[in-house]
């Protein structure tokens, strides 16, 4: 018998169990390693996250001064540098960009803030072929469906469905070797870099020292959606400024060990600008799109911690409750803790739509005390319950959570049905047409109904203290 | 937009103005965030050498453990960076490898490897790094299938991921 009717309760309970597996298996996989590899790289590792975590709250509690900073620093190094409000502004800006370039044929590398603006269906409305080159969100994309997971985009596929996606879309035959799977990728890929007119890109980082854009990636598609080209846009979120250039190092090392285990992402790019004059291949011309999308207007509320992240999905990976549901479940670009948080906050006038996602965590603990910027995400999952209550109260059941409700909020009602449930003993109830309380009773023996005991006895115990309440 | 920056700005000047305490930039040292476990042999080429080798890479420390890898891997021909045909280019071609000193993207499937300079080496997480400046060509050192980054000198065997961002200097990329 159901008593919730969220939204993500429903989406979780008709997951397959397939998906689930695939799910529960990768998340815990990476949990378990990154575990491993924190602990043997350093004495305390707690130590490091909290160090992160507290210049990344300095850098978002002066980002003014530091936006500037990066600003300046970007238009010095040689690039163009715009602001896009909301998502609306982003798209667009993106697209009079590669108009004034002439640029028709798009390659991207794997971006969260892309995802966010849903850049590639505008791109694709307006004529400009975009190709996503990371192996995830290419198979996500030929797949026209959407990344349930931060770092690994298809975490709720397997190796099969995959398989069956290749040979649908006459990429070779049927087969589900991972090698095989990747080679073929690469082959088709390859083709898309060359004849590609703009590579777009997020970044994982931005020094406001240098203006140096970090992009992190396991597959080398970042640098390869540069070299052919002759122009790089990148789409960055205000909050993945960093103060100084020798802060990347406490936050690469974090990042690549938090995300997926590694000490240091395959690929590390460091972008300051357009490809220098001696060098023949990549871009001439860079543009960086800073992104604001809800993210001031949260600057000064009581949950700015959540602006600290640097998207590295450990939250994601140890948190029960992403598990058994996926990322999909929660209707947003970011799932699990951190969609849980972030989501309803970027929402904006739309938070009620998002209300269900802080409840949906069992408070645990377990993603601050994985995620290496320390944000305290259970404390910010309750003030926003707290705001859902507010803003967005849930609209109970006709039963039973209707009735209850009623009663729960009425001291009289609940002292009236606590005595008169007793009637309840007598009843027979295994003999009730009620098929849910049928099912409960074969399994289970009711106890005896003993409702208004309590209150007898704490108004009648010894060296009782008067209360008005009582 | 002009407008956007304006409003972003405002939106963020505004919200900063009701934060009483801000948090200080907090002091470290760069040590804080060093792996040590993975320095502890003795010398840069060996902590580098390990860590390489454990993200799948080759340490090679000669010539002739180059030609054997070539050998294995069957590769035969593959691009040069024209810095380093008289130092190694030369030699392989001299041990029935073909060499190209000239990037062509119209062949890239054709290429069975690329070898360019390293700007330097990072034994801390076994990475090599490459920049603009030292790299012939991107795209050489991307698309063939096997790449071969040629550190010149020991001098370019850094320590730590620290010592390689100080590096970076005035580099574009």
């Amino acid at each position: 018998m159901s008593v919730s009717s969220q939204p993500i309760d429903r989406y979780a309970g008709n997951l397959s169990a397939r998906t689930r597996q695939s799910v529960i298996h990768s998340a815990a996989l990476t949990t378990g390693q990154r575990v491993t590899i924190l602990n043997q790289d350093y004495p305390e590792p707690d130590e490091l996250r909290k160090l992160a975590g507290q210049i990344k709250q300095h850098t978002i509690e002066h980002l003014d001064s530091y936006l500037q900073q990066a600003e300046a620093s970007l238009t010095t190094a040689g690039a163009t540098v715009h602001f896009a409000s909301d998502a609306q502004s982003a798209r667009e800006t993106i697209l009079e960009i590669l108009r004034k370039e002439k640029a028709t044929r798009v390659v991207k590398s794997k971006s969260m803030a892309t995802e966010e603006v849903g850049l590639n269906p505008f791109l694709e409305e307006n004529g400009v072929e975009t190709v996503e080159t990371d192996l995830g969100e290419f198979i996500i994309q030929i797949d026209d469906d959407h990344p349930s997971h931060i770092v690994r985009p298809i975490i709720h596929k397997n190796r099969s469905e995959v398989a069956a996606s290749f040979e649908r879309e006459g990429l070779g035959d049927y087969n589900e070797d991972p090698e095989t799977i990747t080679r073929r990728a690469r082959r088709h890929l390859r083709a898309k870099y060359l004849a590609s007119d703009a590579g777009i890109t997020g970044a994982n980082f931005v020094s406001a020292e240098s203006g140096r854009l970090v992009i992190v990636t396991n597959e080398g598609n970042a640098r390869f959606s540069m070299a052919p080209n002759r122009l790089h846009i990148a789409l960055v979120g205000i909050e993945k400024i960093i103060p100084r250039d020798q802060d990347l190092a406490v936050f690469l090392n974090l990042l690549g060990r938090s995300a997926t285990a590694q000490q240091l992402s395959v690929y590390t790019q460091f972008i300051n600008g357009p490809k220098a004059r001696v060098q023949p291949s990549g871009p001439e011309t860079m543009h960086v799109v800073f992104l604001d999308n809800g993210r001031s207007s949260n600057l000064a509320g009581p949950n700015r911690e959540i602006l600290r992240c640097i998207r590295c999905g450990a939250c994601q990976n140890v948190c029960p409750v992403y598990r058994q549901a996926s990322g999909h479940a929660y209707r947003a670009v970011y799932g699990g803790p951190i969609g849980a948080v972030l989501s309803p906050l970027l929402a904006g006038p739309d938070f009620p739509q998002y209300a269900d996602l802080p409840k949906a965590s069992s408070l645990c603990g377990a993603c601050q005390e994985v995620c290496p910027v320390n944000i305290p995400i259970p404390d910010l999952l309750l003030r926003l319950r707290a705001k859902g209550k507010e803003e967005a109260p849930l609209k109970p059941d006709p039963l039973p959570m209707a009735p209850f409700g009623k009663l729960a909020t009425s001291p009289k009602l609940w002292r009236t049905s606590m005595t008169a449930s007793k009637a309840m003993n007598y009843l027979p109830l295994t003999l009730m047409p009620v098929k849910p309380l049928k099912e409960w009773l074969a399994l289970r023996t009711l106890p005896k109904w003993q409702g208004g005991e309590f209150r007898k006895w704490m108004r009648t115990r010894p060296n009782r203290k008067e209360s008005p309440g009582s | 937009m002009k407008d956007d920056r304006d409003a972003i700005f405002q939106s963020i000047e505004k919200a900063l103005k009701t934060t009483e305490k801000r948090t200080p930039l907090p002091e470290y040292e760069e040590s804080d965030c060093v792996a040590l476990p993975r320095l502890s042999k003795a010398s840069n080429w060996d902590n580098f050498a390990h860590n390489f080798s454990a993200v799948s890479g080759r340490p090679l420390d000669s010539v002739a453990s180059l030609i054997a890898f070539f050998k294995t891997e069957e590769a035969t021909f593959g691009y040069c960076d024209p810095a380093l045909r008289e130092t190694l280019g030369q030699t392989l071609e001299a041990n029935g490898l073909t060499m190209a000193y000239e990037f062509d993207r119209q062949h890239i499937d054709d290429y069975h490897f690329g070898i360019t300079r390293a700007s330097a080496a990072i034994a801390e997480t076994g990475t090599v790094m490459l920049t603009d400046g030292d790299t012939s060509d991107r795209l050489a050192a991307l698309a063939p299938w096997i790449h071969i980054a040629v550190l010149e000198s020991s001098d370019g065997l850094l320590r730590t991921v620290g010592d390689a961002i100080r590096l970076f200097g005035r580099e574009p990329n």
